[in-house]
């Protein structure tokens, strides 16, 4: 009798559970196991690569470089967005280093965003150093290139950008805590990397595969040791934060590495850039507002470097150049309509033009207003559709950046100052259409400085980095950016900041 | 209002679990019977009631002239001694104990009201069903009475203003928007993440609560916190909510029944942003706005006192009025009950929809039908089964804020369906005037031109099987699934204009999921009475449950062709994929024990062992366990004026589950792309919420039913997504762990009463209200700002010790004692006509701006507390005659919002304080002290702080019931047996100091981010409603 109760209870229970047994071990199918991928050479090699695609977007991203670009009175704008507007106020005010401020991204985005791309580099890295072997001829080789590219190219960006950072490679033991340090080690740790890259690529005739970057030239490994050379030769230049340090960088060094960049003795010119690919997951955000009319304008100041007639601040009267340079140019006036000038812009090529209508509401300030509008790199910004900037050229570090490098290094290391000339008449004369350069120090510097203002504005958001070492800036522009507070709350430091009066 | 004649109406679900379990074995050989009749106290007035013998597991049910025959089988009447139990819903159940001899013989019984309902079963949480008079742990029961005058948007709001220690709010009034609901205090501190387990007739739903229609429900029973839910274990810190559909149990045998509700109306906003009707730019003669040849405007001093003209294309316009429209609101719901022998069901159809107020979006349209079908197999075996099918529509996302942000910031004087003038070639052109950039665009464009459609499909489904070998053992097994199959399509033609007012070549993004979730039961179930009077109910249930969701997505930017939304018109290199797949499994045991002493004590105890396979692989297994008592105390002390009275402690825990991807150590793809987001952590275990709860429940007077309640709980392992040092963390931004410990206090009172009920005129009222007092008593790491998601800034900070809902910020002085605190001049400052300290160097010039308070170096203070002094509801109930009204106000004492929305309309100047046009020439302040100072760039700020409390009527119902007689009179008593007409409103009216939109606004469904940031506001609608019956 119990018997029979007891099956008659537990049969159907049994059943249920028989039939139904949770499974309790599952897996994540949708994210590549960290353990497992890194155990893996296939994946290892793809953790590098992508971590360039991480380094590249974290590069040219919105966030701070339309911020510096603006700071720096290269461009201007009236938005909010990007930290563009309360750091062009006049007179300046400190970066608003708070985690809930509207600027907080200014800083956030670039520290985070390149810490990531550094970590993901550092641990494909610390795999190959462990000893996996990846396929292919070359396959190491090639994922090493790329995985120190991102690391180097990291650190580069951490140490242009912040005054302190923590300095994690392949070696660092993360279980203990890194500490900060200046950026001048930050800088020094980069360089190390770069030049683990040269003598990496040095000699080498491999080519990496078409997934790392769609550069716009081949990707070979000479070329990769150009394009390192030229990063290094930049890391150093651009990381002054002063005129004096700018005096104490050490040019023979820079000229050592840029000479041997994506131009310099021997070598044909050749850009570090991209090929678009409809803004999927190659882009530049730089190029992507800065040459968006209804977001961003040229700062007259920059504007009055080719027409001096230009007032150097915007005052609410629109004044038409009388431009010495033949990079500027004027729309087919007047440009009405909705904002846009896409049609008064039609058979302008110029890479400046003077567009006779300002943006935004002049309560915001009007000096952050301009009738001018920078439209070199029109193809690949928002002004025109995504799918427009399919196979165009999208510029990261253009060969005229280069050359002007070689020749600022060799009027600071009292060089062949003939050849400085030739190449900042590479665009100042080509280009520009203006005289000739004197080859003397002041006129060359003054020429490199008027060339790398107007050459290489919305490339890679250089502007600060050169005000800074130039002491162009106005009084009370922040020099590099604090750590982001976020990040200080979570590592429980005091929140400080740069910049205002 | 409980009417006798809903009573009648209504033998609800308690009564038909009563009869289930009390086995009715139907005999053949019938030597003696027992019978007799069941009748209202101090009236001959039949009752249909239930007569058991529950220890022989005998029982009847009564005619409709309240008589009952109980035939005792052959041979088991042999002199013994047993109680004999007449029970009706509504009443007070009255056992009797007679002797059973071979002689058959007359028990009749007279029943007392009992319109409190305490002796109605309540079976959420218990063993096998206990009477709510007895329970030693709180629950609250809301039934379809209470629902029946306003049909809510789902059973959460329902629930609205009903349940002390139930927080409800719409966050956003987006249509098909669920509700948020907190039950007591916050158990963790992510954003969202306090929504209870909610259980639809036995499945345990895993997808939207937005697709149960609230027309269905017979009762919803409410589990507050780990003192009554560790029944339901590792999923239940959060509290449980189960709820019960119509079955057709009510009904007469034979009887069929059908009604049909139809419900049709409008939607309005309530209350409006103010805006800004004046500006400080240069006017023209004629009134216009003067422009330069730059297509700038000028300036024109600094105080916006310029008023905007009064007509032409220019004109000022309030585009919150001009554009909110008023929208449509129906609702129809036909319901078929029957019951014959051995069965009875209970089928309905519901179509609905609800348009909202924006322009170009109709909203959601939903269609639900539902059966219930119940079938006695024999007299040990018996059957249920339960079905739900369900299709919403929208044509806007139910979390969108699509449009509101640049609505709400547009220009008044652009008319923004030829925003460029009269001739502007592109209607609603997203592009404004070049004076108008800083604006967010035209809202319009996209709500007219860009295609979204939402739909989700949802079946939810039960069965199960209850076999009753002996009187005192039961065995169940059911098995309970949800499914949601969802699909969104987005489709901007080729040819859309973006942002930049060029032509894109379209764009098509499809979503679809396929989501299952399962639970099979088992359970064991013994009832034993010992010693005459010592009821012993034992339980044992194994449960598993297994969930599956699957997702793919196809996107492309680039049509080839015009006109054609499909994936194949769209050029191969801009197309992109992707999909996500995860499983959540788990195993649960446990077993309940309840003792219940001669109907006066009641001891109850639980363990439970889980198991999931979201927690990780070294914490697999948890426990949970509770233990509760209860004293009805005045069957033993028999106090005067007293009825019922109760004293109840409980002590349970009940855990929380991580998310599916929590534990997972991996990188992240997308686009092929690697790289490094959340870090995993292998060692989640479930937070366990640890609940004790004190109560008193008393009933007096015949007319009030109080109900006080205490508990306290603490959260510990609480998850928390912790934001990591990337360069420390190698590259990771965050990991969830389980690092915090969140307390909550609640007091909770509710009080039923009937202060009148006569024959023409009731008059009754429910008050609910609680207190609840939350902090983060332990967090794992450095203080934080946490970002609440969506366009919200991150005001709130997380500090050990403060509680949760704090908002920290820039505390603007307000008085020149501040100013000398500060160690400053005071003779340098001034208060302006706002009351905020400034400069006096800079007071009426674009330079004017406040000052914040700095304590030890930090200008960041404490600026704002989210949490309410307490929340309350107030029903009330008036019937004369025939004439019905029905109220329910709710709302919350107390409690900060932030005013995200309007902090940001400062930017452009168009929030209406910062117009002075209205104001003394000698306070109006400059724009720039709004635009800039109090702006201060989406700071946090103490000028954004708005007490959010409200009262608010949600619902009103003024309703007509004609009588059978009266519809016989005027032609109709053949077509029908009831008729009932009523005006129906919702959120009719709100009292609030709340400035914006909504005080019910919120991020992300959390009470405790009380911040306004251009969500879709709470809307008003007005029906019109008929209820016939059949």
């Amino acid at each position: 009798m119990t018997t029979r109760f007891l099956r008659a209870i537990l049969a159907p229970a049994a059943m249920l559970s028989v039939a139904a047994c949770a499974e309790l071990d599952v897996t994540n199918p949708n994210n590549p196991d960290i353990a497992r991928a890194l155990a893996s050479p296939s994946d290892v090699a793809k953790i590098a690569k992508s971590s360039v695609n991480s380094w590249f977007l974290a590069s040219t991203y919105y966030e701070p470089y339309m911020m510096l670009q603006v700071t720096a009175d290269a461009s201007t704008a009236n938005f909010g967005n990007f930290g563009m507007r309360f750091n062009n106020l006049e007179p300046r005010i400190a970066y608003n280093n708070n985690s809930a401020g509207g600027d907080a991204s200014a800083t956030v985005r670039p520290w985070d965003d390149n810490f990531g791309a550094l970590g993901a580099a550092n641990d494909a890295l610390r795999a190959i150093a462990g000893g996996i072997v990846i396929d292919g001829t070359d396959g190491t080789d090639k994922a090493r290139a790329a995985g120190l590219l991102a690391q180097a190219g990291s650190m580069t960006n951490l140490a242009l950008l912040f005054d302190k950072a923590f300095v994690v490679t392949e070696a660092t033991d993360l279980a203990a805590v890194p500490n900060l340090v200046p950026y001048t080690e930050v800088r020094d740790s980069a360089l190390k990397k770069w030049d683990a890259l040269i003598t990496l690529t040095q000699g080498k005739s491999w080519t990496w595969d078409a997934d790392v970057i769609p550069l716009s030239v081949p990707a070979t490994a000479a070329n990769l040791n150009r394009i390192a050379n030229t990063m290094a030769a930049r890391t150093l230049m651009l990381s002054a934060r002063t005129g004096a340090e700018n005096t104490a960088t050490n040019w023979a060094r820079v000229l050592s590495y840029a000479d041997k960049g994506i131009t310099g003795t021997g070598l044909t010119d050749m850009d570090f850039g991209i090929i678009g690919d409809g803004n999927n997951i190659w882009y530049n955000y730089i190029t992507l507002y800065g040459n968006l009319d209804s977001w961003t304008r040229v700062d007259q100041r920059l504007v009055n470097r080719m027409a001096p007639n230009v007032p150097v601040k915007y005052a609410g009267t629109n004044v038409a150049p009388v431009s010495l340079d033949k990079r500027l140019g004027i729309a087919n006036l007047p440009c009405t309509g909705s904002g846009q000038p896409s049609a008064c812009l039609a058979g302008v090529t110029t890479d400046y033009v003077y567009i006779a209508t300002v943006i935004g509401d002049p309560a915001r300030g009007i000096f952050m207003q301009s009738p001018y509008y920078h439209r070199r790199w029109r193809t690949v910004s928002f002004a025109v559709p995504d799918a427009s900037s399919f196979g165009e050229f999208i510029p990261y570090v253009i060969a005229a950046e280069n050359n002007l490098m070689i020749a600022e290094a060799l009027v600071r290391t009292n060089g062949d100052l003939a050849r400085a000339a030739t190449l900042v008449n590479k665009t100042r004369v080509t280009r520009g259409g203006l005289a000739p350069v004197a080859a003397n120090s002041a006129a060359l510097l003054a020429a490199i400085s008027y060339e790398r203002d107007v050459e290489l504005l919305n490339t890679n958001g250089l502007a600060l980095f050169d005000g800074r070492r130039l002491e162009q800036l106005q009084a009370g522009t922040f020099r590099q950016l604090p750590i982001p507070a976020k990040e200080l709350e979570t590592l429980g430091l005091p929140i400080y900041t740069f910049g205002g009066n | 209002m409980v009417s006798a004649q809903s009573v009648m109406r209504t033998l609800r679900f308690a009564a038909g679990m009563m009869l289930v379990l009390s086995p009715m074995a139907v005999a053949t050989a019938q030597t003696t019977v027992i019978r007799g009749t069941v009748t209202k106290l101090g009236s001959t007035d039949p009752l249909v009631a239930t007569v058991t013998i529950q220890s022989m597991g005998l029982g009847a049910l009564a005619s409709e002239q309240g008589r009952y025959t109980l035939p005792i089988p052959d041979g088991r009447a042999r002199g013994q001694t047993v109680q004999i139990t007449a029970r009706f819903i509504g009443y007070t159940p009255v056992t009797k104990t007679i002797t059973l001899t071979a002689a058959s013989q007359s028990v009749d019984f007279e029943l007392k009201a009992d319109p409190f309902r305490l002796t109605e079963i309540v079976t959420t949480g218990t063993a096998d069903g206990q009477a709510a008079n007895k329970l030693p742990f709180s629950v609250a029961v809301v039934n379809g009475d209470q629902l029946r005058e306003v049909p809510a948007s789902s059973p959460i709001a329902a629930l609205a203003g009903k349940v002390a220690g139930a927080r409800i709010a719409l966050g956003t009034g987006n249509p098909g928007a669920a509700p948020a609901i907190r039950l007591r205090g916050s158990t963790n501190l992510g954003v969202g993440g306090s929504s209870p387990l909610i259980i639809v007739d036995g499945v345990i739903t895993r997808f939207s609560i937005a697709d149960i229609d609230a027309q269905d429900i017979e009762t919803i029973e409410v589990l507050k916190g780990a003192a009554a839910s560790a029944f339901y274990g590792s999923d239940a810190a959060n509290g449980v909510i189960s709820i019960a559909t119509k079955r057709g149990k009510d009904l007469k045998e034979g009887q069929t029944r059908v009604s049909l509700r139809s419900e049709y109306g409008g939607t309005s906003i309530g209350h409006f942003v103010p805006l800004n009707q004046y500006h400080n730019y240069l006017l023209n003669a004629d009134g216009t706005i003067n422009e330069t040849a730059a297509g700038a405007r000028t300036i024109d001093g600094v105080v916006a006192d310029n008023p905007y003209p009064t007509s032409g294309d220019g004109r000022y316009r309030n585009q919150l009025k001009e554009w909110l429209g008023d929208g449509q609101f129906y609702s129809t719901n036909a319901q078929i009950g029957y019951r014959r022998g051995g069965t009875n069901l209970n089928s309905s159809f519901t179509t609905d929809h609800n348009s909202g107020v924006l322009p170009f979006r109709s909203g959601q349209f939903r269609q639900s039908a539902r059966v219930n079908i119940d079938q006695q197999i024999n007299s040990k075996i018996d059957f249920g089964t339960s079905f739900t099918y369900s299709i919403n529509q929208n044509d806007y996302s139910p979390g969108s804020s699509d449009g509101w942000f640049a609505l709400l910031q547009a220009p008044p004087d652009i008319n923004l369906s030829r925003p460029n003038g009269p001739t502007d070639a592109v209607e609603f052109n997203p592009v404004l005037p070049s004076w108008a950039a800083n604006a967010r665009g035209n809202p319009l464009y996209g709500l007219k031109n860009s295609s979204l459609a939402i739909r989700r499909e949802r079946l939810l489904g039960s069965a199960n099987v209850r076999y009753k070998p002996t009187n005192w053992l039961r065995v169940e097994g059911s098995y309970g699934t949800d499914r949601s199959n969802t699909g969104d399509d987005s489709y901007n033609p080729k040819g859309f204009l973006n942002s930049s007012g060029l032509p894109t070549d379209g764009s098509l993004a499809l979503n679809r999921g396929t989501n299952v979730a399962e639970n099979i039961q088992t359970n064991v179930i013994a009832n034993k009475i010992f010693f005459n009077s010592l009821n012993s109910t034992t339980r044992v249930t194994y449960l598993l449950e297994k969930q599956t969701q699957n997702s793919v997505s196809a996107s492309g930017t680039q049509f080839t062709v015009v006109g054609v939304p499909d994936l194949d018109a769209i050029s191969p290199d801009n197309n992109s994929v992707g999909s996500s797949r995860s499983t959540r499994n788990a195993q649960n045991y446990f077993v309940s024990q309840s003792f219940d002493l001669k109907d006066k004590y009641v001891a109850d105890f639980l363990v439970r062992r889980d198991a999931s396979s979201l927690f990780g692989a070294a914490t697999r297994w948890a426990s949970f366990y509770r233990a509760s008592g209860s004293w009805r105390f005045n069957e033993d002390l028999h106090i005067p004026g007293i009825q019922e009275g109760r004293i109840r402690a409980s002590r349970g825990t009940a855990g929380l589950r991580p998310g599916f991807f929590d534990q997972y150590e991996t990188y992240s793809v997308s686009q092929g792309q690697i790289s490094k987001q959340q870090k995993g952590n292998p060692n989640l275990k479930p937070a366990t919420q640890t609940e004790n709860e004190y109560g008193v429940n008393l009933t007096f007077l015949d007319r009030f039913d109080v109900e006080l309640v205490y508990a306290d709980r603490k959260t510990k392992d609480a998850f928390l997504s912790i934001p990591l040092s990337l360069a420390q963390s190698g590259g990771f931004t965050s990991q969830v762990q389980n690092a915090a410990t969140v307390g909550a206090q609640t007091w909770e009172f509710s009080l039923q009463s009937r202060l009148y009920d006569g024959r023409n005129v009731s008059y009754s009222v429910g008050v609910t209200g609680d207190r609840t007092r939350q902090q983060i008593d332990k967090l794992g790491r450095a203080p934080f700002r946490v970002n609440a998601g969506g366009q919200s800034q991150n005001v709130f900070y997380y500090k050990e010790g403060e509680a949760l809902g704090i908002i920290y910020g820039k505390q603007w002085m307000k008085s020149l004692s501040q100013v000398t605190a500060q160690g400053l001049d005071a003779n340098l400052y001034v208060v302006n006509s706002d009351g905020y300290v400034v400069l006096k160097s800079q007071i009426n010039t674009n330079a004017e701006k406040p000052i914040a308070v700095v304590t030890n170096g930090s200008d960041q203070q404490i600026i704002g507390d989210v949490n309410p002094d307490f929340n309350f509801g107030v029903t009330q109930n008036l019937r004369i005659k025939h004439f019905g009204v029905y109220a329910l106000i709710d709302g919350v004492k107390g409690g900060d919002i932030y005013n995200f929305t309007k902090q940001w309309m400062y930017q452009d100047g168009r929030h209406g304080t910062q117009g002075q046009g209205d104001r003394p020439e000698a306070d109006r302040r400059p724009l720039a002290f709004y635009s800039g100072g109090l702006y201060d760039g989406l700071n946090a700020n103490s000028a954004f702080v708005e007490n959010g409390g409200y009262a608010r009527l949600r619902e009103l119902s003024v309703a007509y019931q004609f009588t059978p007689s009266l519809l016989s009179k005027v032609g109709l008593g053949r077509l029908t047996q009831g008729l009932k007409l009523s005006v129906v409103g919702r959120n009719l009216l709100t009292w609030t100091k709340y400035t914006g939109f909504d005080p019910e606004a919120n991020s992300g469904g959390d009470f405790n981010f009380r911040i306004d940031g251009f969500r879709y506001p709470n809307f008003r609608t007005y029906t019109a409603m008929i209820d016939i019956s059949f």
